[in-house]
């Protein structure tokens, strides 16, 4: 239960911050960067979601498909 | 219970290291105008001494540089120039160049900047006190149009560098967790 709380926290953060740095960036004239942001922010958030896609994955396989 | 505290020691450097890199680049644009006010107000104290002829070039210059605080810049480089023109045969727009040289570290300025300031130093000393005086007018009509420009980028980027240290190192933090 606790892992998945930090995960979800952690994209929670994740989003706040980017969204807060891509409107500050868009504010100052920096329209690219603040794309650019957002798209790392995304593949970010790709990979964490992934990797504990992959874990569960895992677990299913083990307890299926122990033989 | 080592562990979690060596932890929160970690994450804790982490952001206070990322926030000062942040606030590091937010004081280099909220300086420029700074220093480029305080140099438009030494040049006019000059070109007021050297219109009225009222006191020999080292003199001048290191009367003006008393005027402004210890850690400015523009003081430094009259001091410097003064002190230049005071110990040998250096020629004032050369003491000039050379002290603008070792005092870059201490302004923000660009390197545009210094180099308005380059050009005017061939004039510094060498022609006639009217003809200092206009190149004096002259450079200080191309600062105060960089100072402009020097408060618009300040306005658009000293918030942004500030609050994107906080926010990259808060995001480090939370990624390494």
């Amino acid at each position: 239960m606790s892992l998945e709380l930090h995960v979800l926290f952690q994209i929670a953060i994740i989003g706040i911050a980017t969204a807060v740095l891509a409107s500050l960036l868009k504010q100052s004239g920096r329209d690219e960067i603040a794309t650019l942001v957002t798209i790392t922010a995304l593949v970010l958030v790709a990979t964490v979601v992934v990797t504990n896609i992959n874990h569960l994955f895992t677990e299913i396989r083990a307890v299926f498909f122990s033989q | 219970m080592a562990w979690v505290i060596a932890k929160w020691l970690g994450a804790a450097a982490l952001l206070t290291g990322a926030a000062g890199i942040g606030f590091e680049f937010a004081r280099k644009y909220r300086k420029r105008p700074l220093d480029l006010r305080e140099l438009m107000a030494a040049l006019r104290m000059l070109r007021n001494d050297i219109s009225y002829g009222r006191l020999p070039l080292p003199d001048s210059l290191a009367e003006i540089a008393a005027h402004f605080p210890q850690h400015s810049g523009t003081r430094h480089v009259f001091a410097m120039t003064a002190h230049r023109l005071n110990a040998a045969g250096t020629e004032a727009g050369e003491a000039f160049v050379d002290a603008l040289r070792q005092n870059s570290e201490c302004w923000s300025l660009h390197e545009e900047d210094l180099n308005a300031l380059r050009q005017f130093s061939h004039t510094m000393g060498a022609t006639s006190a009217e003809l200092q005086a206009a190149a004096i007018t002259a450079l200080l009509g191309e600062l105060s149009d960089r100072e402009r420009e020097a408060v618009a980028e300040r306005d658009r980027f000293e918030k942004v560098y500030r609050t994107a240290g906080v926010l990259i190192g808060m995001l480090l933090v939370v990624m390494l967790w």
